[in-house]
């Protein structure tokens, strides 16, 4: 009976171990996802300036237009993906608005809303190169760049264009 | 001495109407678009490069003259189609200013150069070269900067419709 109670007590301490060995299965991660994205190009069917909505999933960026899906794209077949912070000057009805008041209306084109690029190049389904840019909210980038990286996508962050010289430094040299 | 520029200037003409007298019109079925490349010493943002591509891709197509408008390194859906490559080199990009061409008509305009090459894409001799460009000197509320793209790209597909068709 000892012997019996011995071998129970040995099988259900190994089990016991073979479970707190075995990886706890790691849950699933929440989309990183973003409304109201502008369209500047690339996106066959939607316009330049359009809203989309972008949801980088597990495995792919979904990117839908007016609830159906303009892209999906998984990760491996990013080829080029570069993130930098831009300007634009909202478009649309506010330039209805300061065509009718003239002053507004050159406020308003100066004012520039700061907002991080994302220029995604890639290979269609036979293999051709194509572009997406698309304009996301401020300090959206960060959150963006970690996630691609987690998934082994590279991201590159281009330094921005250096300034022409100025012509009294031209003059100096 | 006078008639050596003169004379100069006819031989390049006469090359010029041999070389556009050895394109068969219609010939070609399909065209890859290649990326355009950036001169040295040019800043030519990478958003405007892809909304480059895209708009000669765009108005390239648009021509209805070529059976597809391939990406560069999209295979053909006939392997066989004879097919052009067009190429190109962006040797200037003045960026301007919205806010400026609507104060100011006339300045802040935006403005792209290239220099293009069509090409066979079997063989990669050059059948075609010139030079494009693209600017958004006015518009509703001083106009879109990134129209200056699409001006470019459809110049480059006027181009290959009097070329080519």
């Amino acid at each position: 009976m000892q012997i019996g109670r011995l071998w129970l007590g040995f099988w259900l301490a190994a089990g016991l171990g073979t479970q707190a060995q075995a990886p706890a299965p790691e849950p699933a991660s929440t989309p990183l996802q973003f409304q109201k994205v502008f369209h500047m190009a690339g996106l066959s069917g939607v316009s330049r300036n359009a809203h989309v909505d972008a949801a980088f999933m597990e495995g792919d960026l979904v990117i839908t237009h007016r609830k159906k899906p303009a892209l999906t794209l998984p990760y491996p077949r990013m080829r080029k993906v570069q993130l930098f912070p831009g300007g634009r000057v909202n478009p649309g009805a506010m330039y209805a608005g300061a065509l009718a008041a003239g002053v507004l209306g050159v406020l308003l084109t100066k004012k520039a809303k700061p907002v991080d690029v994302l220029v995604l190049e890639f290979a269609n389904e036979r293999g051709g190169l194509m572009g997406v840019v698309l304009q996301f909210p401020e300090k959206s980038g960060p959150q963006i760049k970690a996630w691609l990286e987690k998934r082994g996508v590279e991201v590159q962050v281009p330094e921005p264009p250096a300034p022409a010289p100025s012509p009294k430094d031209a003059d100096k040299k | 001495m006078k008639r050596i520029p003169w004379l100069m200037a006819g031989m390049i003409l006469l090359g010029t109407v041999v070389a556009a007298a050895q394109i068969e019109k219609g010939k070609y079925q399909n065209i890859e678009v290649m990326r355009f490349e950036t001169k040295e010493g040019v800043n030519f943002p990478p958003d405007w490069q892809v909304a480059l591509t895209d708009a000669l891709v765009k108005q390239v197509t648009d021509i209805k003259k070529f059976g597809q408008v391939l990406r560069e390194g999209e295979t053909a859906q006939k392997a066989d189609a004879l097919a052009l490559r067009l190429t190109g080199v962006v040797t200037e990009y003045k960026p301007g200013s919205r806010a400026k061409r609507y104060m100011l008509p006339g300045a802040g305009a935006t403005k792209i150069k290239a220099h293009i090459k069509v090409l066979d894409r079997s063989s990669s001799a050059v059948l075609f070269e010139d030079d494009v460009d693209g600017k958004v000197v006015m518009g509703v509320v001083g106009g879109e900067s990134m129209g200056a793209a699409n001006g470019l790209a459809k110049e480059v597909a006027t181009k290959l419709r009097q070329r080519f068709f």
